[in-house]
């Protein structure tokens, strides 16, 4: 058992920036948890302490601004009842996660119906590794207003910006193959209950430096930065940055198909490293459907879902009811789809395209339609 | 171990056995295809590759990771492809080349490598800079310090100057 490190030094000051959506039931408030020192070759925040009152539905905690090259993530999560519901050093995954992230470590309540919301002050710590600058900047958003009634429909609104692809705000809504990745993600988001309303955005920034997203080295700075830009209109959206291509020049320039923040993503809160999803366009005039199909997968993750199997299972979610593969038939050490049907490859969250028409199992549903982003 | 004698049992397969288990690794989200996928799949890798890349029927993403996984096989079928490709009119499948020839023939690619460091696409200019920048010898960084010289475009000038900084700290 390790000692808390950091000096703790938070305030928590409610700053109220609701996310006025219109025609929602419910509101987001963004709290402010203050800063915090801690050691710049590493240490922990000690316990944060985040109030959710008593029809909260869900929220986002998060640490930040300790830099692309240092890591971060929750190490302890305390619940209300003062019980320790997620301890890193056991590595229990099943009912709460919070993977290293470069740079902002957002933590997402509910992630799975075993550790359901519950009102009362959580305790979140994190542990930050070297080179973080000697500060964190915490804050949480609180989805309020309608407790745990969500039902089993939910709205999400969708900011797609076009960088460097043959798209514009202008040509999106009538150029056939865009509409068809757009039929494609609605498909796949649908068996989740969610429906999307999309607005389009020319991307206003450097349009040169991030056509190709460069990735090499493991250096996601570049991928940071765009994201770092995602400012839409209303805050409670998700961004989709579609862009030309995202390369790993590390791999041998191996090109990567759609990369979200987190998970889980910084939902409604703009301007950060993790404010978004990354989507390849390459495919779009070839197989626009795959280019939905990546939406709709990363989409998952930004809203807090992950790999239900991982390429070698090494992993699964903490979901009792997504399909777990075990069946690596030709013992080669990957799980194919091929070798995942019935058991894995019918789901979006599958490490690689499996069936033709995925769906989102009923425990994803009950996480993505309680995100602080859907209403 | 149970692996490898479970390939054994299963004997080399044919390139044609390979087309579905690689496109399913080539189709991940995420990722690529690791050296360590292409050896579990077993013979014929390389020719099913060499198919994948150049069949026009599949998604252009997938074709592109074909020639990224071509990479980490140093053949002169493989190098006789990817030079085709770069020099070839598909401004992706160029970009992709240049990493494979980078990290399957290291300074031997250079020859190849330095005419896409003239291209007039910027964005294979950048791919050829990352590429270069890979390779850890003195060849590499003459080459991309007698570019960055003449470079006019200010987001390529920049990438050059970054890779020439981390490949002389390394
Ligand atoms: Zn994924």
């Amino acid at each position: 058992m390790r000692a808390p490190v950091a000096a703790l030094a938070v305030s928590a000051a409610l700053i109220a920036i609701a996310a006025a959506c219109e025609g929602a039931p419910d509101e987001v408030e963004v709290l402010d948890l203050g800063t915090v020192t801690l050691s710049d070759t590493g240490g922990y925040s000690g316990p944060i302490e985040v109030a959710m009152p008593s029809d909260t539905t869900s929220a986002v905690a998060w640490c930040g601004g300790y830099g692309d090259a240092a890591l971060g993530a929750v190490w302890t999560l305390t619940d209300p009842g003062g019980a320790v519901v997620y301890d890193g050093d056991d590595g229990d995954t099943s009912r709460f996660r919070s993977d290293f992230l470069d740079d902002m470590a957002p933590a997402l309540l509910p992630v799975s119906p075993k550790l359901p919301m519950a009102d009362g002050a959580w305790s979140f710590d994190w542990f930050v590794g070297a080179g973080n600058g000697g500060s964190l900047d915490c804050g949480a958003v609180i989805r309020s207003g309608i407790g745990d009634d969500v039902g089993s429909d939910a709205t999400i609104n969708v900011e797609v910006v076009f960088v460097g692809v043959d798209l514009t705000a202008a040509t999106a809504a009538d150029d056939a193959d865009w509409q068809s990745a757009l039929d494609t993600f609605e498909t796949e988001w649908g068996t989740a209950g969610l429906t999307v309303n999309v607005v389009y955005k020319d991307f206003g920034g450097n349009v040169d430096r991030f056509t190709v997203v460069d990735v090499t080295d493991d250096d996601y700075s570049e991928f940071n930065d765009l994201l770092r830009t995602a400012d839409p209109d209303d805050p409670r959206s998700i961004t989709f940055f579609v862009v030309e291509e995202i390369a790993n020049n590390s791999d041998g320039g191996a090109t990567i198909l759609g990369l979200s923040a987190g998970p889980p993503g910084a939902a409604t809160v703009p301007r950060t490293s993790k404010s978004g999803v990354i989507v390849s366009g390459v495919d779009l005039r070839d197989a626009p459907g795959d280019v939905g199909r990546i939406m709709a997968h990363e989409g998952g993750h930004f809203l807090g879902l992950y790999h239900t199997t991982e390429k070698d299972g090494s992993n699964h979610d903490p979901l009792d009811d997504t399909p777990r593969c075990t069946s690596d038939g030709d013992g080669d050490g990957i799980l194919l789809a091929s070798e995942c049907a019935g058991s894995g490859s019918g789901n979006v969250m599958f490490w690689t395209f499996g069936d033709d028409n995925p769906s989102f199992s009923g425990d994803q549903g009950w996480v993505v339609r309680r995100n602080p982003v859907a209403y | 171990m149970i692996a490898t004698f479970m390939l054994i049992l299963a004997g080399p397969a044919s390139a044609g056995e390979l087309r579905e288990p690689l496109m399913e690794l080539l189709n991940a989200y995420e990722h690529g295809a690791s050296a360590e996928d292409l050896t579990r799949l077993g013979d014929g890798v390389v020719a099913e590759l060499l198919e994948i890349a150049a069949d026009s029927g599949v998604p252009h993403s997938r074709r592109g990771r074909a020639v990224s996984a071509l990479g980490h096989y140093p053949e002169p079928r493989v190098r006789s492809f990817l030079d085709a490709q770069l020099t070839g009119s598909d401004a992706f499948l160029q970009r992709k080349a240049t990493g494979a020839l980078a990290k399957a023939f290291r300074d031997d690619a250079l020859p190849s490598l330095a005419p896409a460091l003239e291209a007039e696409d910027a964005q294979l200019r950048l791919a050829t800079v990352h590429a270069v920048g890979q390779l850890d010898s003195k060849a590499a960084r003459d080459l991309l310090q007698a570019r960055v010289r003449r470079e006019k475009d200010d987001n390529v000038k920049s990438v050059l100057k970054s890779t020439l900084a981390s490949m002389e700290a390394k």
